[in-house]
């Protein structure tokens, strides 16, 4: 099989799965709630499943990369990084890890690293943290989370 | 009916007209950027307008739309790289102009078409999307229902390019939207006896994430060589010969701009099928064909004409139906239902006063566009040469923050992150992420059709009949099959092309 094939299955499988598992949370519940989130678990269960026959059907098919020309660590380290950011700056402090995150991506994806880089970047940085503070705590009112020192 | 005066007074408050020249410089800076879209601008600069009233906030979106369109062409003829793919066909001619040193015409022709273009949409605007709301007030349940499952299954077939694939994503965006307290018997669905999932899942930190993290991890590409920037160089008198020039060839915009508006109203197809009709539709109109593609001032007109008319265009039936014509104006809806207006005949009736502020506005949007497009081009012409890295992590943050400020919620900011990575897989495995928008932002408005149907049916005594036999649901349903066995029918015959051209 070639690569569209694979993934096609591949996602068909996946989503007639996440199907059957949507399926078990609507037990318990009268006719009126169940009925379009059902009609739209069996309609999605048998166009994967069409999609799935039509990849095994057919010979040829456009070639799919997940990466699709981005280092694979770059993009592995990255998402991480916004990942351990965004939980970070919810659940620990915002301004810490919104910074430090914002910064690491930047270095890892800087080409030449020098003393003026790395000063630019932290002005870029700070930049955008007293934008938010002015913006969206001052005017707006909108108060981020820093449960690290509350 | 609506009082000018408000209007008016709401329109030419100061800190109105700064917000909307921000907004528009906002949005051309993010058609300029390569990799980069107006979509994205919207959906970022969302949470921003949260807090203002909803005329003003539409008309930032508004002009961040129109810019974007713009912006776009900037890279296109400078660098020969689309900053949105509604800006593709004006490299064909806006590149092979500034390589022959004339830059600064090819710059301004883009800017005045894009302007003559956003005032040709917002006109057809004004005057389409009145008779159409009449048209959906007489709209009952069942077609309300229908019309979401016309509006899904056409931009299914025609965004992701494969009918099969643009259903799933839309199924998806349908499922995800059921999740939370069922509307009418508030019982818990999909919730997995979690309370965070219990109010359902937010729309707009869902939309950010489909949209703005997929474009940030794109960036993480590393950058390609570009052919090297055309040379620019101002000089005076270039802008009243380019006007002169630009009128002499006024029939493009004619031509373009109801190209433009007619796509536009169609859902799901958008600017970037647009363009190519329109290009190809002045050429077969041009007594020159022969000298397209090597940097005429029509080549440039057509598809900037265009790509702006389709602006209005995409508008006409979002605010009338609640139906996006392309995937800004389905963020635009997503940002029109949290402001509490809901599209249709009532948005004309009960909240005239804002449409017609909106409207209004986005005629004074584009003549800003071109104000700002002649004062500050050398401002967005160094745009293209801002780091990717800084891109990234500035479109990151945007994203946290506004996800998050929405209702100040870490659930909303994991929904964002979960819409991200999904809206990554749906693009690279060619799902299209416009089908689970639509689907996500439809969902309860198409449930509620649904079982308001069953519930009227059942007392009318023939459900099925009830759905099948008005005659506005009959035209749509019409509409839904037709549109369905279009694009099967386009996608087996471009599958037997291909077979071919490899035998």
């Amino acid at each position: 099989m070639n690569n569209s094939r694979i993934v096609d299955v591949s996602c068909a499988v996946v989503v007639i799965l996440f199907c059957l598992l949507m399926r078990t949370q609507l037990t318990h519940i009268p006719r009126e709630g169940y009925i379009f989130p059902m009609c739209t678990i069996y309609l999605l269960m048998g166009t994967s499943a069409l999609l799935a026959l039509r990849a095994l059907l057919t010979r040829q098919g456009p070639h799919m990369t997940f990466f699709a020309g981005i280092p694979v660590k770059r993009w592995c380290i990255v998402s991480a990084i916004f990942v351990v950011q965004c939980l970070g700056a919810m659940y620990l402090s915002f301004k810490i890890f919104m910074g430090l995150g914002m910064l690491t991506i930047i270095f890892l994806l800087e080409k030449k690293h020098s003393l003026k880089n790395t000063v630019c970047n932290v002005l870029y940085v700070a930049f955008f943290l007293v934008f938010f503070q002015l913006f969206f705590t001052d005017i707006m009112h909108i108060y981020f989370p820093e449960n690290l020192f509350y | 009916m609506f009082d000018i005066s408000v209007v008016l007074s709401n329109l030419f408050e100061p800190m109105t007209l700064l917000l909307m020249a921000l907004s528009a410089c906002f949005g051309i800076i993010m058609g300029a950027i390569p990799g980069l879209s107006g979509t994205l601008g919207i959906a970022l600069l969302m949470p921003f307008t949260f807090g203002l009233e909803p005329g003003v906030a539409l008309l930032m979106l508004g002009s961040v739309y129109c810019g974007s369109e713009y912006g776009g062409s900037i890279p296109s003829i400078l660098i020969n790289t689309p900053g949105t793919a509604a800006a593709l066909c004006t490299t064909f001619d806006g590149h092979p102009m500034a390589q022959n040193g004339h830059a600064q015409k090819a710059l301004l022709t883009a800017l005045i078409s894009s302007v003559f273009g956003g005032l040709f949409g917002v006109c057809a605007l004004i005057f389409l999307s009145i008779p159409l709301a009449h048209v959906a007030m007489s709209f009952g349940a069942p077609e309300q229902f229908w019309l979401c499952v016309f509006a899904l299954t056409i931009i299914a077939s025609l965004s992701s390019g494969q009918v099969l694939k643009g259903i799933i994503g839309a199924l998806l965006g349908l499922l995800f939207a059921c999740v939370g307290m069922d509307p009418i018997t508030g019982i818990p669905r999909f919730t997995f006896n979690t309370m965070e999932l219990m109010n359902g899942i937010n729309v707009v930190p869902a939309l950010i994430g489909l949209f703005a993290i997929p474009q940030a991890l794109m960036l993480l590409k590393p950058a390609g060589e570009h052919g090297g920037m055309a040379p620019y160089r101002p000089a005076p008198g270039v802008f009243w010969q380019t006007v002169k020039e630009f009128f002499h060839r006024i029939w493009v915009v004619g031509v373009a701009g109801v190209v433009g508006l007619i796509i536009g109203i169609m859902p799901g197809a958008g600017g970037n099928i647009a363009t190519f009709i329109a290009y190809n539709e002045a050429k077969r109109f041009s007594r020159k064909p022969e000298k397209f593609g090597t940097g005429i001032m029509e080549g440039i007109m057509a598809p900037e004409v265009c790509n702006n008319a389709v602006v209005g265009g995409a508008q006409i039936p979002m605010l009338t139906l609640g139906i996006p014509g392309s995937a800004p104006a389905a963020v635009m809806l997503g940002a029109l239902m949290t402001h509490g207006l809901k599209p249709g005949f009532a948005l004309f009736t009960e909240q005239s006063d804002v449409v017609f502020t909106y409207f209004i506005g986005l005629f004074l949007a584009n003549i800003m566009i071109l104000i700002l497009g002649l004062v500050l081009i050398r401002i967005f012409v160094r745009v293209l040469q801002i780091p990717q890295n800084f891109l990234v992590v500035a479109i990151i943050a945007m994203s946290v923050v506004g996800a998050y400020s929405i209702s100040t919620s870490a659930m909303d900011v994991i929904s964002m992150c979960a819409g991200g990575l999904i809206g990554y897989i749906l693009i690279r495995y060619k799902f299209g992420v416009a089908p689970m928008a639509l689907g996500l932002i439809l969902g309860g408005m198409m449930e509620e059709g649904f079982k308001l149907s069953l519930h009227l049916g059942a007392a009318e005594g023939n459900v099925v009949m009830f759905f099948f036999s008005r005659p506005q649901s009959l035209v749509l349903i019409a509409l839904t099959v037709l549109s369905l066995v279009y694009s099967i029918w386009k996608e087996i015959s471009a599958a037997r092309k291909a077979g071919q051209a490899a035998a």
